[in-house]
């Protein structure tokens, strides 16, 4: 039954599939347009500002636990960005916190130092890419 | 409620239910949403699994633990692939899942048809609660019987119904019937049966065997329900406690049917039973009896101990009168009831001869007559019994009743504490006494009473002393009736108080009429009844009669019984005496018969004793000795009364009195009582000695 479960949610979940080379699946921000209210802040606006300014803590949280070799920790911080990062569409960098999240709960972190670093840098892309879609929102705005 | 550590999700969340104008809380964690749950009551949770602290599924125990907020409609966001957490979600009885990344697009919908099947469903929960509701206040269940598989469902109010374990119960409908008064079985396994056959259903009433001991009624529906081919599949039913309203009804029909002071069938269900054993002994050719009961002087108890002693004794009597014929093997129980008032009766079938009906009376006589403690009095009872006999004494009950009735009549005027079986010439005294007190009440108006003069004369001279007025009733119907016979029925009610009156003033006019003649100065002497004495009336009335005549009232002489002290003796005793004040002289009648008490003759103002005619009668020779006689005419002449003998029939009997000291008599010999147009024919004869001998009826 497990694995039948999980092939329906495969097919379920289109987003499922990591887009590759684009920090950011756009469509997933797209998607959320239906839900903005007309007169009301933009939806995505605050989305992308409350991404950032709380994904920078859980970041910085899988970096420490990484360096202390707390599975644990590293599993929960990975954990959540992963969910919240998935919500903004960065999926290739979400992929890899799931990554990091299975590692910390095994707690088999030969591998974590790699998987932090290209996490890293994933990161930093979406991050720029985010700023930069906030700013175009911004400045659409204006 | 959203309930996620991620702020994102939140925020995301938050959008769509806004967009849905649903209204919601959020929480961090675990901790933060158990605190919020203690004061709002969400429709639904959308619940995240990890989360720093308290997680998901521990929020998820937690809620299904609590009474009040198990019922929330749970739906879990769990991750991508995390089938584990899915499972134990399923397991926890989370309503639903959505996976993330959430699928905002849809999110919205699901979430509105999640809160419309949970609405459903608490819908569906309400409406079960208030269904268990109303059957547990109608005391009412429902069942359902599978027939091919013979298993049976109950709902609780059914086992409360039955008073059985679940546990214990088989859930086959043998073990239903079982559950069922033996009396009822047969009717609910048939009934079944034939609702089977028919496709149809039934309703009855039965009663339950409870192991509880206590009875039990219960109204059972059912009907069949069939497959598409109308092959029966099973029956659907319900059962409700009526056992209050079959109680309510038993009371109602306690109170129709049975006396409430004595508990005793009443007249109705006696009538009714009494119509059933009638037909019965009639088709089988057998005899019955009737017992018609009355209490001697029942109405006496109740007017001087009160009317609560006289229930109390009555319930008393009840019980008696139950025991004579439970125990006996005449008898069958419970054929005793009351009538109303203090007569009652039974019933005896399968009579074998009439003497066995005399057993029972006899019985009840004996136990009725005990006498019966009643708070702080004694009081002592006896009961008159008359017996009819079917098919003897009458064809219909009503005729038994009447029948039995009259007979228990003519054991009251036998002595009482007696029983008298019905004989027709019984039948025929009553209806005779019926028609002579119908035709009674119009004789003053008609004119039928017409007054007779008998003289009372000095035994030596002859000479006449004083006239008797005697009152004769010659009715078109019944012909000459004797006094001896309607007196005491005029005495029964209050016609005697106006015949007395009638006599009064008719006599007042006699003596009026002679006082123009030479025959003016005789006395004349009338009969009162004790029931006129005793009115206080009376005194005024004969004092108006005297002044409207102008007549000398020492004209008028009284005579009374002993017996007028029986009733009222003060009131009584008041009235002589006014009467004896305005110069009317009283005579005692009878005397020698009665209580002949000397207290009494003290009490009274008499001036006149007249001796009975069962003395008289003794006397055939002028020698005989007789000290009876001797001892009354003493007693008055010690008093100083007059003195008059009655019924003097033989110049034997004039002479015996004569030389006794008894100087006056009253009697055939001297002259039967004549009409008043005789009386001037009375004087001439006796003036000239010439005594008539003639004999005939009357004193």
């Amino acid at each position: 039954m497990t694995t039948h479960l999980r092939e329906t949610i495969k097919q379920d979940n289109p987003v499922y599939a990591e887009v590759a080379g684009n920090p950011i699946d756009w469509s997933v921000l797209d998607a959320l347009k239906v839900l903005q209210k007309p007169g009301k802040p933009d939806m995505r606006k605050k989305l992308l500002e409350t991404y950032l300014s709380s994904s920078q803590a859980l970041f910085e949280n899988a970096t420490a636990a990484v360096t202390t070799a707390d599975g644990g920790a590293l599993m929960k911080a990975a954990h959540s960005l992963k969910s919240s990062s998935f919500a903004v569409g960065a999926a290739t960098f979400g992929a890899t916190c799931f990554a990091l999240e299975k590692i910390g709960r095994a707690n088999t972190l030969i591998e974590a130092p790699a998987l932090l670093n290209r996490a890293k840098n994933e990161y930093s892309a979406v991050c720029s890419a985010l700023r930069a879609h906030l700013n175009e929102i911004e400045s659409d705005a204006v | 409620m959203i309930v996620d550590d991620d702020p994102s999700i939140r925020l995301m969340l938050g959008s769509v239910l806004e967009s849905l104008d649903i209204s919601f809380e959020e929480a961090e964690n675990g901790e933060q949403a158990l605190l919020l749950l203690e004061n709002v009551l969400p429709d639904l949770l959308l619940l995240d699994v990890m989360m720093p602290g308290m997680d998901g599924f521990e929020v998820c125990t937690r809620l299904k633990e609590t009474p009040g907020i198990s019922e929330i409609p749970i739906m879990m966001m769990t991750g991508i692939d995390d089938v584990v957490s899915i499972q134990r979600a399923y397991d926890l009885g989370v309503t639903d899942f959505v996976v993330k990344p959430i699928p905002w697009a849809l999110i919205g919908y699901r979430i509105n048809f999640l809160m419309r099947a949970s609405n459903a469903f608490s819908s569906l929960k309400k409406n079960e609660k208030r269904l268990a509701q109303a059957q547990r206040l109608a005391g009412m269940g429902s069942w359902e019987w599978e027939i091919q598989s013979d298993k049976m469902w109950f709902s609780n109010e059914v086992q409360q119904i039955f008073h059985f374990d679940p546990l214990g119960f088989d859930s086959s409908f043998q073990a239903f019937i079982n559950a069922v008064h033996p009396v009822d079985r047969k009717l609910l396994l048939e009934a079944t049966s034939q609702a089977i056959a028919a496709n149809s259903s039934y309703s009855i009433d039965h009663q339950l065997l409870l192991n509880t001991g206590k009875p039990c009624f219960v109204h059972t529906e059912a009907s069949v329900i069939t497959d598409q081919h109308g092959v029966p599949l099973r029956l659907e039913g319900s059962i409700q406690d009526i056992t209050v309203r079959k109680e309510a009804e038993n009371q109602i029909h306690q109170l129709a049917y049975f006396d409430i002071l004595t508990g005793l069938p009443n007249r109705v269900l006696f009538l009714d039973h009494l119509k059933r054993i009638h037909s019965r002994h009639q088709a089988d050719h057998n005899r019955y009896a009737i017992l018609f009961m009355d209490i001697d002087g029942f109405k006496g108890i109740n007017d001087t101990l009160g009317h609560s002693v006289g229930d109390c004794l009555l319930q008393q009597l009840a019980l008696r009168m139950k025991e004579s014929v439970r125990s006996h093997e005449f008898a069958s129980a419970g054929t005793v009831a009351r009538l109303g008032g203090d007569e009652f009766v039974v019933i005896i079938e399968h009579l074998k001869n009439s003497d066995d009906a005399a057993i029972v009376a006899q019985r009840i006589i004996d136990n009725i007559s005990r006498p019966v403690q009643l708070e702080t009095t004694e009081v002592v009872v006896t009961a008159s019994v008359g017996i009819s006999i079917f098919p003897e004494d009458g064809q219909d009950p009503d005729i038994l009743i009447k029948h039995a009735d009259i007979a228990m009549y003519s054991a009251k005027e036998n002595g009482k504490n007696t029983f008298h079986y019905f004989g027709l010439t019984m039948h025929e005294t009553a209806t005779y006494k019926l028609d002579l007190e119908k035709e009674l009440r119009g004789a003053i108006t008609k004119e039928e009473f017409t007054m007779h003069y008998q003289p009372q004369v000095d035994l030596l001279t002859k000479r006449i002393l004083r006239l008797e007025a005697l009152i004769r009733w010659n009715n078109p119907k019944l012909g000459a009736v004797l006094p001896g016979v309607f007196i005491p029925i005029a005495e029964k009610n209050s016609l005697i108080c106006e015949i007395d009156r009638w006599v009064i003033r008719n006599v007042c006019r006699q003596i009026d009429l002679l006082q123009a003649t030479d025959m003016t100065g005789v006395q004349i002497a009338i009969n009162l009844s004790c029931r006129s004495l005793s009115r206080k009336d009376l005194a005024p009335f004969i004092r108006q009669e005297i002044d409207t005549y102008g007549i000398d009232p020492t004209l008028l002489q009284i005579e009374i019984t002993e017996g007028v002290l029986m009733l009222d003796a003060d009131t009584t005793i008041a009235t002589l005496n006014e009467l004896k004040q305005i110069g009317i002289s009283i005579a005692l009648d009878d005397f020698g018969t009665g209580y002949s008490s000397l207290q009494y003759l003290q009490s009274m103002p008499v001036d006149t004793l007249k001796i009975d005619r069962s003395f008289v009668k003794c006397i055939t020779d002028i020698n005989e000795r007789n000290p009876l006689i001797s001892v009354i005419i003493a007693l008055a002449e010690s008093l100083g009364l007059d003195i008059v003998a009655e019924g003097i029939e033989s110049e034997a009997q004039r002479n015996y009195f004569r030389i006794h000291g008894c100087l006056a008599g009253q009697g055939h010999l001297f002259s039967r009582p004549v009409p008043a147009n005789e009386i001037p024919a009375l004087f001439e004869t006796c003036r000239e000695g010439k005594i008539s001998r003639e004999t005939g009826t009357g004193e």
